[in-house]
């Protein structure tokens, strides 16, 4: 169906990985994590990655660091952060929250400081809660509110819309755009799953005066999403707003509603737009899809792309792996990052933890792929409301995609 | 090197893994990967114990275990992270809750054969893996709790180092813990209920009794572990817990060894720390395990201990223990029970076993049974003891009215029964299997004995001497410290009656004893029998050997085709030409000999 | 009642009826009970959807081929890890741990071939998975094939039964030394029931497909719903696992209907562990005399 995952990125990960570990596991008693010292300025700069090679979220989530990946190439041909190269420190977390405690632990054993992923909020939530402990530096895929409160998570930034913004345009555009007042909410259940329901519930109640018509929750490795669905339908929801975050959970959905004959006008996370979804749903039906996108990706009849991010989606075409994750990669946090990183690490002339984060605090209006960043200490939600948008799914089968460019939804 | 200091091999390297595990955190860092997964291994190894007490010893395969550890698991992180509980309470209540658990878990393990029960516990813990997710409202679903604090004493933190000392010590009093209640009565009690459920009925053991004994104690261990692992991992997810958490418990004693002491902790050993080491075969792992699980059941069923064992066995042959002096015991006599019976009937299916059948054996006689096959003879006595539930009419057995009891509880009241094929637990030594006659008598309670309290200590040594010399009164004491199973079928017999009468036994039931015995042997049996009757104890033994039946029994009782043909003395019923007809066919009744 | 649920429990009991009769094929001369059933499910599913998708072959030659290898890898279980447990010995439950490892391996075999994601396999033609508004319940053509078709091929198996072979079966079940005297070869039978009830769950997955879509991770939903109507039908009996199937799938349904979907596997567990607790046995089978 697409490419083996496992083929992914792992062009030398496995076998240096071995290495370390089994230099790890003799060298154990040395390990116990010295701070880089200022005499190893000419090292590489050690930056984890943490990305799920094998396990069932795998061929959703391994593809979405391409763009970290172009970042460090761009970089490190660039001269590198200060004259240090970019160096990747690979570890596989499975997809599973239950994996991240170890994972960091490996990390932190190979005196990274620094940390890429894990992608998913329920697994970005369980490694936070070893990071923040340990003072590592990191930036997750999770689009949950909460990982961007910089008072809980002093070390974590998210580079990415979060669920309340998500919930603000979903709803808006459901509600006002195509005047749809019985809604019902379908979403996995994750950590981002519940805190986008319970965003949509809230802007909902407080905007339109709204509840929801049915709220459905499935488990993320459920055989089969009919009877969920199903339920949607029998309750008369008349548009669907969905936090769905993989591949397989949304083509099984829409499949679903394909069978049952129902298409309602569906709203949601920016997983929503994946590539089978052409093939599994009527063409009339795709029109009533719509996601979560920055507006810097979109088109409308008056404006275009910006250079930046057209020279970014060609790059991104290099990859043949990428395709069809065009959209999910652009919308990672993996690449702004690490020139959020990189910017903060030019600005305090170090490389200490301590000084990057206060580097990244005192970003303001960073100008980065997905939009303008900014970070407070208290405030780690980098991207404004304004970069938000929503975009119609449709759209990408236009020309004019160039695989992760989309078109505004009509009205935004 | 001279033999003695091989023989301690064994021994010193059991310190010398004890010193390992103990040194370790000296020469790792406080936050490395390598104290995080030793600390988690010991946890595992912790779980693997108490699995290994339900399925190893008590054979209750159990692919359910998962459940019990996330029991403690979530107990612990709910508490603490959103209550605020200290670590110990929180413990308290994971453990409390688990067992609570193993108490339901073991319900259906009393009407379920293994294998159905087996399959139970996996439904179980694939139901309770999607409950976990689905249960949001308690578990936090998919994202888990996170952020387990660690546990504290007196205002001081534990520490990656301390936590690790605490997780090594609670397995270290675990293992100990078990070691005391295997080689205990509980321990023999499990044995036998595993191998050979008759023999536990026989000397008294309820098998549910058991059963749920090894289920609390197995459920409270994981509930143990649960606790340690959510301390140590800090995030307790639902993905932790999956049924194939279940299955790799089972693995790693099935690996290490089912049913031997350090089966659990080589198991745990090889299977979570060996894919540590070598990372890149991780994801290899669970392939390399599942055939090594199917060559380690075709080729070793005893795992990697019992393989070093027996390898050991080879290197090491140790010089055979002397032989004990085969002294006469002499021994209190037996108040006898009287047993009596009247109008027995019992149908199997369409076949009518038993029909009215009436027997009584004054206390102190010895009386006999004899018919042919079929005749309803072994039913006879499996009504009597309580194997199976009489259709009509009464037992008395010393006066008292036994119908409808369960067999342990007649085993209790003095009876005790040998069967047509003994029942031995064949892993055990035949003074094991003489001691484990004595369940009843035994009266330290299962702390006292899981702690070894002196009490507990001078009883069990008490009682070893008791059943040599028991064994000595049969006649083989010089194989006391074999496995019974490796004992001449003639001999089995002998500890057999010799566990009867370690119980306590004032009627003993003996089923064809003499089948298949030597001449030599026949005499032996015949003059122990003999002695236990002169000591006191009624007898009633189905005999097809009819020279044996006239020289002990003082009455005899001819069945056929389960009514009463016959029944008097000896002399007179042997005479009787329906019974010739009837038991040695037209043939015997012109030849006359008696086969 | 809801028409539609009861339609759903219908077509998934007829699913748990085929996987249960695959079980009872080879308890049937072995009394083992195969905990790698529903991996062997999982690979039919597999194996049809590969070979329609990706090597384009025709529905009837994938449908062949995926009987054929499905039944060879059973063989192939009996082979390594079911005859040379009941050589040692004829009652033991050692083959519990070694039908899962045989599932452990299968597991974790197909996790190298194929991906995680799930395929959608599209039913034969002149059938279709789209809804069909039948006197006001909404079932798709294939369903309605896969429950006729279901009941036929329970029939069928039955019919075989009757024959000599069958009988020859049903002896050696009854009681194996008797039938080696009556010069039955009960190894050959066990050889053949493991062939047969393997391609059995090899089609039970390639009609599975088009409902559940193929998946690697089939398996272990398979085995534990397989077993529960093979159980509450009286393991053996082929007419009682199907009656059970429709049992289970209707209390699945209506249960997820009732509840959440989240509680079909909780619902069906209850359900079993009461019907075993008060008849060990099963609803169709005869309580068996404890013997010393």
């Amino acid at each position: 169906m697409r490419a083996n995952p496992h083929s992914l990125l792992s062009r030398d990960a496995i076998d240096r990985r071995a290495l370390l570990r089994l230099a790890g596991g003799f060298g154990a008693a040395a390990g116990a994590g010295f701070p880089l010292s200022a005499s190893a300025q000419a090292q590489a700069l050690k930056l984890g990655w943490i990305r799920p090679t094998t396990g069932r979220l795998a061929s959703s989530f391994a593809p979405l660091y391409f763009g970290g990946l172009i970042a460090i190439d761009e970089i490190n041909a660039a001269g590198g952060i200060l004259g240090r190269q970019i160096a990747r420190v690979e570890e596989d977390d499975e997809a599973s929250p239950a994996k991240e405690p170890a994972v960091v632990r490996k990390m932190r054993e190979q005196d990274v400081s620094c940390i890429v992923g894990p992608t998913g909020s329920s697994q970005s939530l369980a490694s936070l809660a070893a990071t923040t402990s340990m003072k590592l530096l990191q930036s997750t895929y999770a689009a949950a509110a909460e990982a961007g409160d910089g008072k809980k998570y002093p070390y974590h930034y998210q580079v990415m819309f979060n669920t309340d913004q998500q919930a603000d345009v979903c709803v808006d555009y459901m509600v006002r755009a195509l005047g749809v007042k019985k809604i019902g909410i379908l979403q996995e259940n994750t950590a981002f799953g519940e805190q986008g329901t319970a965003a949509s519930k809230i802007v909902l109640q407080k905007k339109f005066g709204l509840t929801p018509v049915s709220e459905q929750v499935y488990p993320i490795n459920a055989p089969d999403l009919s009877a969920y669905v199903a339920n949607l339908q029998k309750a008369g929801a008349e548009g669907v707003i969905g936090w769905i975050a993989n591949v397989p959970n949304a083509a099984m959905i829409f499949n679903a509603m394909k069978t049952l004959k129902y298409f309602p006008p569906v709203t949601g996370h920016s997983g929503l737009m994946l590539p089978a979804l052409f093939d599994l749903v009527p063409a009339e039906a795709v029109k009533n899809v719509f996601a979560t996108y920055y507006r810097n990706f979109t088109w409308t009849d008056a404006e275009q792309p910006g250079p930046r991010q057209v020279e970014f989606a060609q790059k991104l075409a290099k990859y043949p792996e990428a395709k069809g994750f065009e959209v999910n990669i652009a919308a990672a946090p993996y690449y702004d990052f690490i020139y959020c990183l990189k910017a903060a690490i030019e600005a305090e002339k170090s490389f200490e933890t301590e000084a990057i984060r206060r580097g990244l605090d005192n970003l303001k209006n960073y100008k980065g792929l997905m939009g303008d960043i900014s970070f407070t200490p208290e405030n780690h939600s980098g991207i404004g409301i304004k970069d938000v948008v929503l975009v119609s799914v449709a759209s990408g089968q236009d020309p004019r995609a160039m695989g992760c460019m989309r078109a505004r939804a009509p009205g935004q | 090197m001279g033999p003695r200091f091989v023989a301690r091999i064994p021994t010193l390297a059991q310190f010398a893994f004890l010193a390992a595990a103990l040194a370790l955190p000296l020469f790792v860092g406080a936050d490395s990967y390598a104290l995080f997964v030793v600390t988690q291994l010991g946890i595992y190894i912790l779980a693997a114990i108490g699995l290994n007490l339900l399925s190893g010893y008590a054979g209750q395969v159990s692919l359910g275990h998962a459940a019990f550890i996330a029991i403690g698991a979530y107990s612990v992180a709910l508490l603490t992270v959103d209550r605020h509980w200290p670590f110990w309470a929180a413990a308290v209540v994971g453990m409390a809750l688990s067992a609570g658990l193993g108490i339901v878990a073991a319900l259906p393990s009393f009407r379920l054969n293994t294998w159905y029960f087996a399959f139970i516990t996996l439904a179980f813990a694939l139901v309770f893996e999607k409950m976990i997710v689905e249960w949001r409202w308690l578990t936090k679903g998919f994202a888990g709790v996170v952020g387990v604090p660690a546990p504290s004493l007196f205002g001081h933190d534990f520490g990656p180092r301390a936590l690790y000392y605490l997780v090594a010590a609670s397995a270290l009093a675990g293992f100990l813990l078990v070691r005391n209640i295997v080689r205990s009565r509980f321990g023999r009690a499990f044995v036998a209920v595993r191998d050979v459920e008759p023999a536990a009925l026989a000397v008294g053991a309820s098998p549910q009794r058991v059963k749920l004994l090894a289920f609390v104690i197995a459920a409270a261990f994981a509930g143990a572990a649960g606790a340690f692992f959510a301390v140590q991992k800090t995030v307790v997810t639902p993905d932790d817990f999956t049924a194939d958490f279940s299955i790799f418990f089972l693995l790693t004693i099935v690996l290490g060894g089912l049913g031997t002491l350090w089966g659990p902790v080589v198991g745990a050993l090889v299977f979570f720390l060996i894919p540590e080491l070598l990372a890149g075969l991780a994801s290899w792992r669970m392939l390399i395990y599942g055939c090594l699980l199917l060559a380690l059941m075709l080729f070793a069923p005893h795992g990697l201990v019992g393989a070093m064992r027996q390898g050991w066995r080879r290197i090491a042959r140790r010089s055979p223990a002397a032989p004990m002096a085969a002294r006469e015991v002499s021994h209190p006599p037996i108040a006898g029970l009287s047993l009596e019976i009247a109008g027995l009937r019992k149908r199997f299916g369409g076949v009518l076993a038993l029909d009215g059948v009436d027997f009584t054996a004054p206390a102190g006689a010895c009386c006999a049974i004899v018919g042919p096959n079929g005749s309803g003879k072994t039913t006879l006595l499996n009504l009597a003891s309580g194997y199976y539930p009489a259709d009509a009419g009464t037992v008395k057995i010393g006066g008292a009215e036994t119908r409808g009891l369960a067999a342990q509880r007649i085993a209790a009241r003095g009876v005790g029964r040998t069967f047509q094929t003994p029942r031995l637990v064949n892993e055990l030594t035949a003074v094991e299997n003489v001691m484990l006659g004595a369940y009843r008598r035994e009266r330290s309670g299962f702390i006292a004995t899981a702690l070894r309290l002196p009490s507990a200590r001078a009883e069990a040594k008490r009682l070893r001497a008791e059943a040599l010399a028991y064994l000595a009164f049969v006649g083989v004491a010089d194989r006391a410290d074999l496995e019974a199973g490796e004992a001449p079928h003639g001999q089995q017999r002998l500890i057999e009656i010799a566990r009867a009468m370690m119980g306590g036994a004032r009627l003993i039931l003996l089923d064809e004893p003499a089948a298949g015995l030597s001449m030599s042997e026949l005499e032996r049996l015949e003059q122990l029998i003999v002695r236990i009757r002169d000591l006191g104890a009624t007898i009633v033994i189905v005999e097809h050997h009819l020279d044996l039946v006239a020289n002990i029994a003082g009455h005899v009782m001819v069945l056929d085709r389960g009514v009463v043909l016959a029944s008097g003395a000896p002399a007179d019923v042997f005479r009787n030409e329906a019974v010739m007809r009837a038991y040695m066919g037209e043939r015997a009744l012109k030849g006359g000999a008696p086969a | 009642m809801d028409l539609d649920t009861l339609a759903h429990g219908l077509v998934a009991g007829s699913l748990y009826a085929l996987v249960a009769v695959s079980f009872n094929i080879l308890y049937r001369p072995s009394n083992v009970f195969n905990f790698a059933q529903g991996e062997l499910v999982m690979v039919g599913a597999m194996t049809f959807a590969s070979a329609m998708s990706v090597a384009g072959m025709p529905w009837i030659v994938a449908f062949a081929a995926t009987l054929a290898l499905v039944g060879m890898i059973c063989l192939v279980e009996e082979r390594i890890a079911v005859a040379p447990i009941l050589k040692r010995a004829q009652t033991g439950t050692a083959w519990v741990i070694t039908t899962l490892a045989v599932s452990l391996i299968i597991s974790n075999l197909v996790g190298r071939i194929w991906g995680p994601d799930p395929i959608l396999v599209k039913p034969p033609e002149p059938l279709s998975m789209d809804s069909l508004n039948v006197a006001g319940v909404r079932i798709s053509s294939y369903e309605v094939a896969l429950v006729i078709c279901t009941v036929a091929l329970v029939a069928m198996v039955e019919r075989a039964y009757q024959t000599l072979q069958g009988k020859a079966v049903m002896a050696v079940a009854e009681d194996r030394e008797a039938a080696l005297m009556r010069g039955i070869d009960p190894g050959r039978l066990g050889r053949w029931s493991f062939f047969i009830g393997g391609a059995f769950a090899g089609m039970t997955g390639v009609v599975a497909a088009p409902i559940l879509y193929a998946s690697t991770s089939l398996g272990p939903d398979l085995l534990l719903k397989g077993f529960a109507a093979a159980a509450v039908g009286s393991i053996g009996n082929n007419r009682g696992a199907l009656i059970a199937g429709y049992i289970i799938g209707l209390t699945e349904a209506f249960g997820a209907a009732l509840l959440s979907p989240g509680y079909q596997e909780a619902v069906i567990f209850l359900v079993v562990l009461g019907v075993l607790l008060l008849r060990p046995e099963g609803l169709f089978g005869r309580p068996s005399a404890r013997t010393v």
